[in-house]
């Protein structure tokens, strides 16, 4: 069995880069404007939506890193995860309906767009696109190394090469991306999201499954052996202490209504209704493929401790070495793709987002009108794409801050213009742009700074609680805005 | 609509003062974790961080936190008019929501207390408490917006209020091209 684990796993991968391949193809002929190519013509399907939302939601990092964490800190980060599940309930109370309707008011096909729209002032538009290129060039460098990353571990473990450079599978895997990305734009990007999703929920199903059956006792066992070693890595809080998962759960409970790449996701839907469905659809498939980040952090920390396993080099090869040891070839090759589609869905959506607010919104904001908006589009997709690896491959430290910049960025900056402001009349642009410019400045000098707050408080809760508290004070402060009557009748519905 | 953000402020600045409780105010430390003994990839806790004082501001900052979640939920839910059942369904669903967090807490206070370990589902009781508990609450809320969202999401005359709506900006469009 062992011998044919390499080539399973291999042939995967292939199968479901051909599989990504053929949806961009399908795609292509289905992509007709920039309707289609950045909102899908508003056009999709409950699963279809539910699916592109949980998928772009767990990044490579859940599948990487999340486990990664888990083995380093017990139970700290699966305060991440907790959140999401009212993560996803504030993102659709509060946007699952506003931001289609304010879609279909305005023609929006992106973010920016419809807060222009909203508060009646480009400015604000302007800045909630600044925000998302700064949040998606550190993402997405972040995202295209770590599948360059994986795809190289892939090649040299299976032997197929015996040695092969980070450049060199950063172009096979950014090709493939950029492939379907460039053909079909967000209508590929999310029916690739539901092979993605799949293999993602089957994969983590199979591997919480796989790790209770192979650890003799089960998870009592786990707990016990981990409590034994040190009590508060399986308590509640983890290493990290409860100060810091809480501030975890406050910016990734409240910040999900904040994150462009998934908000956007609920502009694409076909009926305003539709929200009803995606909801519980989006939480589930969530839920299912965070049993994965749970269960093999756990598992390896345990193996470890008990000393059945070597020590790792470094956590974040928890996933790899559970998947290279203790899992069945087929199960491994399906987790491996798995693994590769939550880095591709997640990169996509930003490659789209960031597309629309470099060739849609900046232009727009500042007066200026592109023709064939199509095939710019397409164009600047590739270079985004070319932009970001070259970013990836030799910015350095500035990765690292633009990659952590990211969730808390997003957070900070969005909610108050779009999750609260969206709701609330009395919410002006003067609020708008200042919490905008102020949650930007905070999270920017933080990282420069290498700023870090007692108690592993995280920087994002700092920020988001401070733009929240200006966006707020500001708006009741200030005079009433005068809104367009369009604008107004749609936030009475 | 102005009431439930005077009570957002009222929350934010309670949380800004917890927050600088917690910054300010003299802890026997603020080191939470350390690189572990033997096995230099994992980290292991530091006990010293666990003042009551911390325990107890940290344990506030989570309640405000839940408080914060549920009013973001009630606003999403509110519409035009003031409904007093969509108040109190979200009233309740923020007691219960506090309540398994509050338990919980306690949970943990007796673990840090005890050298016995009681396990629950696999899970050390305060673990269980926050993943089969505060996890999975929130599943409270998404059933509440599908069975109730015709009624309290989009009302039938919604619809009708759109195209009415789309109707008067495609005539505005038509007059000022």
């Amino acid at each position: 069995m062992e011998a044919i684990r390499n080539p399973v796993i291999l042939i995967s991968l292939i199968i479901y880069m051909l599989l990504c391949i053929g949806i961009g193809i399908w795609a292509l002929r289905r992509t007709k404007s920039t309707s289609d190519f950045f909102i899908a013509g508003r056009n999709l399907g409950v699963m279809v939506t539910a699916f592109a939302v949980f998928s772009c939601t767990m990044s490579g990092f859940g599948f990487v890193g999340g486990p990664g964490l888990v083995y380093k800190m017990g139970m700290s980060s699966v305060w991440m995860v907790i959140a999401s599940l009212i993560g996803f309930n504030i993102s659709f109370f509060l946007l699952g309906k506003r931001l289609r309707l304010f879609s279909e008011l305005g023609g929006s096909i992106s973010l920016p767009d419809a807060v222009a729209l909203r508060y009646g002032n480009k400015t604000t538009g302007l800045f909630i696109a600044i925000a998302i290129i700064m949040g998606v060039m550190g993402y997405l460098a972040t995202q295209i190394l770590a599948m360059s990353i994986v795809l190289r571990d892939i090649l040299l473990q299976t032997g197929i090469v015996e040695s092969i450079s980070l450049g060199t599978t950063m172009i096979l895997a950014g090709s493939i991306l950029v492939f379907y990305s460039v053909t079909g734009g967000i209508i590929a990007s999310v029916y690739t999201d539901i092979i993605q999703g799949s293999i993602m929920i089957i994969g983590a199903i199979l591997i919480f499954f796989t790790v209770i059956t192979m650890y003799d006792g089960g998870l009592a066992s786990i707990s016990q052996t981990i409590f034994e070693n040190d009590r508060e890595a399986i308590g509640p809080w983890g290493t990290l202490g409860m100060v810091g998962c809480l501030s975890w759960l406050f910016v990734f409970g409240l910040g999900a209504s904040g994150q462009p790449h998934v908000i956007t996701k609920m502009m694409m839907n076909k009926k305003v209704s539709d929200a009803r469905h995606i909801l519980p659809v989006s939480i589930f498939g969530y839920f299912f493929s965070a049993l994965l980040w749970i269960s093999i952090g756990l598992v390896m920390r345990a193996l470890v401790l008990k000393g059945m396993h070597p020590e790792l080099t470094s956590a974040d090869t928890a996933a790899s070495q559970f998947l290279q040891y203790y899992v069945h070839p087929v199960l491994a090759g399906v987790v491996f793709s798995g693994l590769f589609a939550a880095i591709m869905s997640t990169s996509d959506s930003f490659l789209n987002i960031g597309t629309a607010a470099i060739m849609h919104d900046i232009p727009k904001a500042m007066g200026i009108k592109i023709k064939n908006e199509l095939y710019w589009a397409r164009v600047t997709t590739f270079l985004l794409t070319l932009l970001a690896g070259a970013f990836a491959l030799y910015s350095g430290d500035l990765i690292a801050i633009l990659g952590a910049f990211g969730w808390g960025t997003f957070a900070a900056a969005i909610v108050p213009v779009v999750a609260i402001g969206f709701n609330w009349k009395r919410a002006t642009p003067v609020a708008a742009n200042t919490a905008i410019i102020v949650s930007l400045g905070i999270n920017f000098l933080a990282k420069l700074f290498k700023i870090t707050i007692p108690f592993g408080i995280d920087i994002g809760a700092i920020s988001l609680i401070a733009s929240l508290t200006l966006f707020i004070s500001i708006s009741l402060l200030s005079a009433p805005p005068k809104l367009d009557k369009n604008v107004e009748a749609i936030m009475d519905i | 609509m102005r009431k439930p953000f005077i009570v957002f402020l009222f929350i934010l600045i309670s949380l800004i003062v917890i927050l600088a409780g917690l910054i300010i105010l003299p802890s026997k430390s603020i080191q939470v974790q350390a690189q572990h003994d033997l096995f230099p990839t994992m980290l292991k806790s530091v006990k010293a961080s666990q003042s009551t004082l911390t325990l107890w501001l940290a344990f506030f900052f989570g309640i405000f936190s839940i408080c914060l979640f549920t009013l973001f939920l009630y606003i999403g839910l509110s519409g035009k008019n003031f409904n007093r059942k969509k108040l109190v369904v979200i009233v309740i669903g923020l007691i219960f929501y506090a309540g398994i967090f509050s338990f919980g807490f306690a949970s943990y206070l007796r673990y840090i207390q005890n050298d016995s370990l009681r396990i629950f589902l696999g899970f050390p009781a305060p673990t269980a408490w926050m993943l089969y508990g505060i996890w999975f609450f929130p599943l409270f809320f998404t059933f509440l917006y599908v069975i109730k969202f015709n009624d309290w999401v989009l009302k039938p005359n919604d619809y009708q209020r759109l195209k009415e709506i789309m109707k008067s900006r495609e005539r505005r469009e038509t007059r000022n091209p």
